[in-house]
C-alpha cells in the first residue's frame, strides 16, 4: 500500500475516535441534565481534556503528512478539511463541557423544560451522528442534505423559549433560566458547528465550498 | 490574453509508432507553462515540434497545425532558424559551448554577423544580468564556461537563449542535473523571465509544475488529458488519471 494512503487512513480514523470521543460527551451530558448527577458532569469537564489532546494530535499528523508526503489532489483536501473538522470537534466538546458546567451549578429544572430541552439536545445529536457517519462513509450528497436537519434543531428551540415566556412570575428562578437559556444556546452553536462539519465532508469530496450559514 | 501558440489536431509519429495523439492546446503569451507526465508521454516530443527539433530526427511524420503568430510551424517551409530565433531552448543538461563565458553569450548574434563590441559586450551584460549570473562571472567572462558550476552553466545556457531576444523560451527538464539551491536560482529565473517572455518547461518534478507554472499539461501516452490552471489541477483534478499520477498511485 502507498504509504500515503496509510497515513491518510489513520488521519481520517483519528478524525472519527474525536468525533465517537465528542459523542460520547454530548451523551453523558444529557444524562447528567436529566439525572442531576454532578459526577457524570465533573467526568465530562475530564473528557474535553482528551478531545483538547486529540485536536492536537490531529494537527501533528497533519503537519507530518503535509511536510514529508506532500500531499495533493483529494490527499490534500483530505487533510485541510480534517483540520477544519478536528477544530469544529472541539468546539462541539467544549459545548458539552459547558452543558456540564450548568449541570454542577443549577438547580434541577421542571419536567416540562427537561423535555424541551431534550428534544432540542436529541434533534442536535441525531444531526451530529449522521455527520460524522457521513464523514467515515464520504457521502457528501448526504452532506449537502444534512444541514436542513438543523431547522428541527430551532424548530425545537422556539418551543423551549416559547415555554418560557409563558411562565408566571412567582415561577420565574432566574438561575434556572438563565442556565436553561444558557445550554439551548450551548446546542445550538453545536449544531452551527456540525453544519461545518458538512460543509468539509463537500469540501474533501469534491473540492467545492459551500456555505450553510 | 494573447495566444503564443495555438495548436490543433497535432499527431505525430515515429515511424509507425504514434507518439503524440490529437493534441489541442492554447499557450497564451507571458505565462509559464509546464508540461508533465510519466516518461515516454510525448511531453518533451510536443516540446520539440514547437521549433522544429524533431526535424534533426529521421522517420517523424507529423499532422495537424501549430500556429505560432502569424507562422504555422508544422507545415510550411518556414525559416527554422528565424523560427528557433524567436523560440529559444534550455536542455536537460547544462550545454555550454567549449568557449568562453562571453563567447557563449554572444555566439549567436555573431552567427548573425554582428561583429561591433560595444553592441556584444551591451548584449552580454544585459543577458547575464537578466538570468540573474553576472555578478557571478563579470570579473571572469573570458573564462571557459566549462570553469562554471552546473547551475551556473544552466544559467549561462539560458542568458544564452536570451541573448537572441526570443518570444518564447523552451525547458526540457532544465534542473533535473542540478542540486536543489541551483533549482531554486533556475526557479526564481523562470518566474522574473516570464513577465517578458513565454515560458514552457517540461518537468518530471510535479512540485516544481506546481510552484512556478500558471498553467499546467499532464500528459499520458501521447495525449494531453487534462490541461488546466495549475492550482486546480494539483488541487481539484478532473480526470481520475491525473488524480492518480499527481498522488502518486499511478499504475
Amino acid at each position: 500500500m502507498v504509504k500515503i494512503n496509510l497515513e491518510l487512513d489513520l488521519f481520517k480514523d483519528n478524525i472519527r475516535l474525536m468525533g465517537t470521543r465528542v459523542y460520547k460527551m454530548h451523551e453523558d451530558a444529557l444524562l447528567a441534565l436529566k439525572t442531576a448527577d454532578k459526577d457524570i458532569a465533573l467526568s465530562i469537564i475530564e473528557m474535553d481534556e482528551y478531545v483538547n489532546n486529540d485536536e492536537e494530535s490531529i494537527n501533528r499528523r497533519a503537519l507530518e503528512v503535509l511536510s514529508l508526503l506532500a500531499p495533493v489532489a483529494s490527499d490534500l483536501r483530505i487533510i485541510i478539511a480534517g483540520i477544519k473538522i478536528a477544530s469544529d470537534l472541539e468546539r462541539i466538546g467544549d459545548y458539552a463541557k459547558n452543558i456540564a458546567r450548568f449541570v454542577l451549578k443549577s438547580n434541577p429544572i421542571t419536567d416540562i423544560q427537561m423535555e424541551l430541552i431534550e428534544k432540542v439536545y436529541v434533534s442536535f445529536m441525531d444531526f451530529y451522528v449522521k455527520t460524522i457517519d457521513a464523514y467515515e462513509n464520504r457521502q457528501s450528497t448526504l452532506a449537502m442534505e444534512l444541514p436542513k436537519m438543523d431547522d428541527v434543531i430551532d424548530q425545537a428551540l422556539r418551543e423551549l423559549f416559547f415555554n418560557l415566556e409563558k411562565l408566571e412570575p412567582n415561577q420565574l428562578n432566574t438561575v434556572t433560566i438563565i442556565s436553561i437559556v444558557g445550554m439551548a444556546r450551548n446546542i445550538e452553536r453545536a449544531g452551527d458547528h456540525t453544519k461545518n462539519i458538512c460543509e468539509q465532508i463537500i469540501y474533501e469530496a469534491t473540492g467545492q465550498h459551500y456555505d450553510f450559514g | 490574453m494573447e495566444k503564443a501558440f495555438s495548436i490543433k489536431n497535432l499527431d505525430l509519429y515515429y515511424g509507425e509508432n504514434q507518439a503524440l495523439k490529437n493534441i489541442n492546446l492554447d499557450i497564451m503569451r507571458y505565462e509559464v507553462t509546464a508540461f508533465i507526465g510519466p516518461s515516454g508521454c510525448g511531453k518533451s516530443t510536443l516540446l520539440r515540434c514547437l521549433n522544429r527539433m524533431n526535424d534533426l530526427i529521421p522517420n517523424v511524420k507529423i499532422n495537424g497545425e501549430i500556429h505560432f503568430d502569424e507562422m504555422e510551424v508544422v507545415n510550411n517551409k518556414i525559416d527554422v532558424v528565424d523560427l528557433r530565433t524567436r523560440v529559444g531552448m534550455v536542455f536537460q543538461k547544462p550545454n555550454p559551448f567549449p568557449m568562453s563565458i562571453y563567447e557563449n553569450i554572444v555566439y549567436g548574434l555573431r552567427c548573425q554577423g554582428i561583429k561591433n563590441k560595444q553592441t556584444l559586450d551591451k548584449v552580454c551584460e544585459q543577458s547575464l544580468k537578466r538570468a540573474a549570473l553576472w555578478d557571478e562571472v563579470k570579473d571572469r567572462l573570458k573564462d571557459s564556461a566549462y570553469a562554471l558550476s552546473g547551475g551556473q552553466q544552466q544559467r549561462l545556457c539560458i542568458a544564452r537563449a536570451i541573448a537572441m531576444e526570443p518570444e518564447v523560451i523552451l525547458m526540457d527538464e532544465p534542473t533535473s542535473a542540478l542540486d536543489p539551491i541551483a533549482t531554486a536560482k533556475i526557479e526564481e529565473l523562470i518566474q522574473d523571465l516570464k513577465k517578458d517572455y513565454t515560458i514552457i518547461i517540461v518537468t518530471h518534478s510535479m512540485q516544481q509544475a506546481a510552484r512556478i507554472s500558471d498553467k499546467t499539461a499532464f500528459f499520458l501516452m501521447g495525449e494531453v488529458i487534462e490541461f488546466d490552471q495549475t492550482g486546480q489541477l494539483f488541487h481539484i483534478p478532473k480526470d481520475k488519471r491525473t488524480e492518480d499520477y499527481i498522488t502518486g498511485r499511478f499504475g
